[in-house]
């Protein structure tokens, strides 16, 4: 006999696809969600019943905006720079940094052969039309440094020549704090040839 | 370096064991089919987190059973540690000294291992899977970040593949195709790069110790093969860059019509010469078997010199291959050198140590200490 009463059990199997929970902890907070007053309950319902509302992807950048457009294309303070990322937390944790007060675009994705994604799948359609709109001077390409991350700012790079648009990559190498004697080769190597002149 | 405890749960068809080998010499002794070489695959994944063998992390867990476990503490140079690894059907966890380790390279250091198995015995004579296998394995013993490097070219030449395979389909899209080549290029090079590092530190030596097992009267050689004739010695990783590139280029239109990549590092080869001429071809069955043995001690020392330890040395069933001569020169190089050793065989009287030694009986799946 199953004692596991059926909306229990659906809850905890929901709570179970997110990513990093298991069957047991997805149960746990099944239960803990149970012990609760109910009205914690019905605000999380709430919260995620709005979450579809309210929350969407901007129009211009797909970043994750509440109307149209995200805060930071409403934004007409902005520089004429366009930061092109792959997820929509990527444009927080930059926004978190406060150091950069550009445009952002976001791939939602990066080519990826392999699993089927081609430019086709990534949110390129008018990229360059809007590097126009907004008379960008220059795109930062921010993917990350994996293999896939890295072909995907070569081929953008390639396939932003014709606009004469500056095009750069984000920099890689040595963590804030890092020590050189624990960091393995291949940082090392791209940290010095990707060295500056002391200001 | 040496393992003083080392236990296992669900591993294969292997009973539950505590054991606490010698720290010299150890022979792990049963009829075939008992658990020996299971024993062996054991301490490899202990060093390496995969096994020798090609399989499914499933068969590493005993019929009916979730999960298994792999445990040994060892001491390297005067420090001990623990490491586990469990097999679940989740995948594989390592924890060293108890906690839970995800960056790989940092750690593969802990503990050294060389395997001498029957894939060794045919590295003269077989095709070139099993010395490219040879010379990666023997690479990240000595430099564990190859790892990533082996591994993001890998990515980029199955990514490339694909794109290669689509574009026989017609949907050829020429800017991802080389944006692709280019990070197969640049990964390629540093593979490269390390091999053939790897090789100059190394053939000394392989020379060296060649020339002792055969008294001489021929020098054995080792070069790299791969991008064309000519040499690569103290190539740079820009000239490597731009040799690969060159060659990509022109394998293009054969790739394409292929759907495969027909050149690079994972296409690489040894070329093994005694006298000057290849060992495949010319050398006697003797000196094949020389070769390998000198291919194997060599490691060893080259690992050695890198980390300033002898690494624990698994020999699986070697003795009964090789002829009494080699046997003989094998056994008097384990006696002289230093280290801790793990030998499977059918027969002891093939094992003649003088040093330390501790014998193991495996049947069924058992495994006991002999007493006396």
């Amino acid at each position: 006999m199953n004692a596991l009463p059926p909306a229990l059990d659906k809850l905890a199997t929901l709570l179970s696809r997110l990513p990093g929970v298991g069957k047991r902890s997805a149960m746990r907070w099944a239960f803990h969600i149970l012990g609760e007053p109910s009205t914690y309950a019905e605000s999380l319902a709430r919260a995620l019943g709005e979450l579809f509302e309210h929350v969407g992807f901007c129009e211009r950048c797909h970043a994750l905006a509440e109307d149209a457009l995200c805060a930071v294309c409403q934004d007409g303070t902005r520089e004429r720079t366009v930061c092109v990322v792959e997820s929509a937390q990527d444009v927080i944790a930059i926004e978190q940094t406060g150091s950069y007060h550009g445009l952002y675009h976001v791939l939602h994705g990066v080519l990826a052969p392999l699993k089927g994604v081609g430019p086709d799948k990534l949110r390129l359609d008018g990229f360059e039309a809007r590097l126009r709109d907004v008379d960008a001077v220059e795109v930062i390409l921010a993917t990350s440094t994996d293999v896939e991350g890295e072909a995907t700012a070569l081929y953008l790079g390639q396939r932003l020549g014709p606009t004469g648009v500056a095009v750069t990559r984000i920099a890689t190498g040595i963590p804030m704090g890092g020590d050189l004697e624990y960091l393995d080769q291949s940082t090392l190597a791209r940290a010095l040839a990707g060295r500056r002149a002391m200001d | 370096m040496h393992l003083v405890a080392f236990s296992a749960e669900h591993f294969r068809n292997l009973a539950p064991f505590r054991l606490e080998p010698h720290r010299r010499f150890n022979i792990l002794e049963g009829r075939n089919g008992q658990g020996k070489t299971n024993l062996l695959e054991a301490v490899y994944l202990l060093s390496a987190f995969r096994s020798f063998r090609d399989g499914r992390n499933r068969e590493l867990v005993a019929f009916g059973q979730e999960r298994a476990t792999v445990f040994a503490e060892i001491v390297k140079k005067g420090v001990s540690r623990t490491v586990e690894v469990a097999i679940t059907p989740k995948g594989k966890r390592v924890a060293l000294d108890g906690k839970a380790i995800t960056s790989l390279p940092d750690e593969l250091a802990h503990l050294s291992v060389v395997l001498f198995g029957p894939d060794d015995l045919v590295l003269t004579k077989e095709g070139p899977q099993l010395r490219r296998r040879f010379l990666d394995r023997a690479v990240y013993a000595v430099s564990p970040e190859y790892v990533n490097e082996l591994r993001a070219y890998g990515v980029a030449l199955k990514n490339r593949n694909r794109l290669l395979r689509q574009a026989q389909e017609g949907r050829l899209d020429p800017a991802v195709i080389a944006a692709f080549e280019k990070e197969l290029v640049a990964h390629g090079a540093r593979v490269m790069l390390r091999r053939l590092q790897f090789l100059e530190s190394y053939r000394p030596h392989f020379v060296r110790v060649f020339s002792e097992i055969t008294g001489g009267e021929l020098a054995g050689g080792i070069t790299y093969r791969g991008l064309g004739k000519a040499s690569l010695a103290d190539a740079t990783v820009a000239d490597l860059e731009a040799r690969y590139r060159a060659v990509l280029d022109e394998a293009r239109q054969t790739d394409l019509r292929r759907g495969f990549t027909s050149v690079g590092p994972h296409t690489h080869d040894l070329g093994f010469t005694i006298g000057g001429r290849p060992a495949r071809t010319y050398a006697s069955q003797g000196q094949h078997r020389a070769f390998v043995l000198a291919l194997k001690i060599a490691e060893l020392h080259r690992i050695h010199d890198a980390i300033g330890d002898y690494p624990v040395f698994l020999l699986d069933d070697v003795s009964s291959e090789l002829d009494e001569e080699r046997n003989a020169q094998l056994m008097r190089y384990l006696d002289s050198a230093g280290g801790q050793v793990f030998i499977t065989t059918t027969d002891r009287r093939w094992i003649h140590l003088t040093g330390d030694t501790a014998v193991w009986r495996v049947a069924e799946g058992r495994v006991s200490a002999e007493v006396g």
